[in-house]
């Protein structure tokens, strides 16, 4: 049974053992696309807002339906995302680790989450969220501007290869088509 | 391997892109005959797991249900205890709320310096130290010139009630004079049998009263609220993330949201209306004072005050300056006229240019929704509840708002 600390009290007294050092998180950043051009002084102003989470093993970071906040970093542990197929089975996505991020799409709308991420490890995350964006972008709108743009970039990259993976499908689907005919 | 298991395997091979049939050997019926016994074993087995798993899913629902029961039952009790701890601590909670909403006001206007590179710390207690100054100087100013203005208000009550009265019997008479028909309704004596069955005068007096014998506890109330200002806008983005991090991971994103909606939704509003009060009974006082009635700074900024009660306020707020006007202004019985002018003007000035412009879509209530909060307000916290109704009812609703949709999504989830 996994230990869980998942109340106030164990929020306010949690040990957090090693913290990460500066270094170490603004490393991390870098590596995540949305952030990936921003230099030192705006990477430390990205941290200032954003949140450290600790999860056990076991517990679920996001749920799918909610609505979304915003996004997680991994800065320690693994997750393991799944969703539940119409029929109510649940289906294996990918399991991710240190470094690697998640809910990127939910800094721009409160859609509910399409899946649910559970840590499989003792985890360390770090949030970025919709509020925090909608404050940068008060009070320094260049950093907010290179975010969005960084944001924008992503989704439009995704929206390409997902045409890409339409037009194959619909290649393969005319393909059997035509033999289905000829047959 | 043997041979019947290779050929059984190649008949399941996914590579095997066409479907040929089983070889004629393994149309024996003998092995036809294992392989269906094999079948119903495996499916009595499927059968028999799939009931047990049925069994635990309804044990470990009606435990989850129990829990979230004892859960909402427990936050639910837990809510009525802080409601009861904020009305029983309700003059505490007071400085604290005053000393929240300047700081909330205020936040843009150091968050904007602070970009501009300046250190927090230092405009936050330059502020704090100019509120200070202001609110003592200001305030002992204010405060004298209000006790003053009320005390005489007070003293000038039984000749203003006369003057009142006189101007009321001689509008009367002219009144059946123009309209026989009711010569035999005595319109006076029915408001004064009103307003002695309400017991307004009763209620009016000691309220005026009061307020000279509270002239203490404001004062110190003036100096405690900056120095509480000081500290949340210092500490105002350390506390907000304090608070979020003290959030259990299961409560966390939607508290972040419910955190967020609050802000946006308020936080205008607030600011807005404070604006608008501002303005309105400066405009107030610039036009009892033209008008020549007397207490205008007093009665100005009641009128401004009462524009923050829906619908009642303007009417409420208009008539301290009317029974003024009626004991006498330089204008005569015009005076009465021009403060109703006055009012409805105010009214005018609002609703055309400051409330779109300032206020705008803000909050969303329901005009039976506000008379209601209003009205609920006022009976359990006075005033204050008649000030302060409208936002809370709004915050409340942000609040079953975001609630309603995180746990639609949890069900679903």
């Amino acid at each position: 049974m996994p230990k869980r600390l998942d109340g106030i009290w164990g929020n306010i007294f949690r040990h957090e053992g090693a913290a990460e050092t500066e270094e170490d998180l603004i490393n991390t950043l870098q590596g995540v696309p949305i952030f990936s051009e921003l230099g030192t002084r705006e990477l430390k102003s990205i941290l200032q807002i954003a949140h450290h989470r600790h999860y056990e093993p076991d517990e679920p970071i996001v749920r799918e339906g909610q609505p979304s906040a915003g996004m997680y970093i991994i800065l320690q542990g693994e997750v393991h995302i799944t969703r539940r197929s119409p029929q109510g089975l649940e289906i294996d996505i990918a399991d991710m680790q240190k470094g690697d991020f998640f809910g990127d799409v939910g800094l721009l709308d409160n859609a509910p989450r399409t899946a649910t991420v559970t840590a499989t490890t003792e985890c360390k995350v770090l949030g970025f969220f919709r509020p925090e964006l909608f404050g940068l972008m008060e009070n320094d709108p260049k950093l907010a501007c290179k975010v969005l743009l960084k944001l924008a970039q992503v989704v439009a990259a995704r929206l390409r290869f997902t045409d890409t993976q339409l037009e194959r499908f619909a290649e393969i689907a005319n393909r059997a088509a035509i033999e289905d005919n000829s047959r | 391997m043997s041979e019947s298991t290779c050929e059984a395997e190649e008949l399941l091979d996914p590579t095997q892109t066409k479907f040929v049939g089983p070889p004629e050997h393994l149309m024996d019926d003998s092995i036809l005959a294992r392989l269906e016994e094999h079948l119903r074993i495996t499916a009595a087995s499927v059968s028999t797991m799939a009931q047990q798993n049925m069994e635990q899913m309804q044990h470990f629902n009606a435990l989850g249900r129990t829990v979230r029961l004892v859960a909402s039952a427990t936050s639910l009790g837990a809510f009525a205890i802080l409601l009861v701890v904020i009305y029983l601590m309700r003059d505490i909670f007071a400085l604290f709320a005053a000393a929240f909403l300047i700081a909330y006001m205020m936040d843009p206007v150091v968050s904007m310096f602070e970009r501009m590179g300046a250190n927090r710390t230092l405009i936050v207690t330059m502020f704090s130290l100019l509120l200070l100054g202001l609110a003592l100087l200001g305030g002992l100013y204010l405060v004298e010139g209000a006790v003053e203005q009320v005390s005489n208000l007070i003293d000038n009550l039984p000749a203003i009630g006369q003057i009142v009265r006189a101007k009321l019997y001689e509008w009367e008479t002219l009144f059946k004079s123009r309209l026989p028909s009711f010569q035999d309704i005595d319109i006076l004596a029915q408001i004064e049998s009103a307003m002695s069955q309400y017991g307004i005068l009763e209620r009016i007096v000691p309220t005026a009263a009061n307020l000279g014998s509270n002239v203490v506890p404001i004062l110190t109330g003036l100096a405690i609220v900056p120095f509480l200002t000081f500290f949340m806008l210092n500490s105002g983005h350390r506390v907000r993330k304090t608070i979020v991090e003290a959030v259990p991971n299961r409560y966390f994103e939607p508290t972040l949201v419910l955190m967020d909606e609050l802000d946006r939704q308020l936080g205008q509003y607030i600011r807005s209306r404070v604006i608008e009060t501002t303005i309105l009974s400066v405009l107030g006082m610039i036009g009892l004072q033209l008008l020549g009635i007397r207490f205008a700074v007093l009665l100005g900024i009641l009128l401004g005050l009462a524009n923050l009660i829906p619908y009642f306020g303007p009417v409420l707020g208009t008539i301290p300056p009317v029974l003024v006007a009626l004991s006498g202004s330089h204008l005569g019985d015009w005076g009465v006229m021009g403060v109703i002018g006055l009012s409805l003007l105010l009214q005018f000035v609002d609703n055309a240019l400051l409330f779109p412009l300032v206020v705008g879509k803000s909050v969303d209530l329901s005009p039976v929704s506000t008379i209601f909060v209003v009205l609920v307000g006022s009976e359990f916290f006075g005033l204050v509840g008649l000030l302060l109704a409208v936002p809370i009812a709004a915050m409340l609703k942000v609040v079953v708002q975001v609630v309603y949709q995180e746990a639609r999504g949890y069900w679903k989830s």
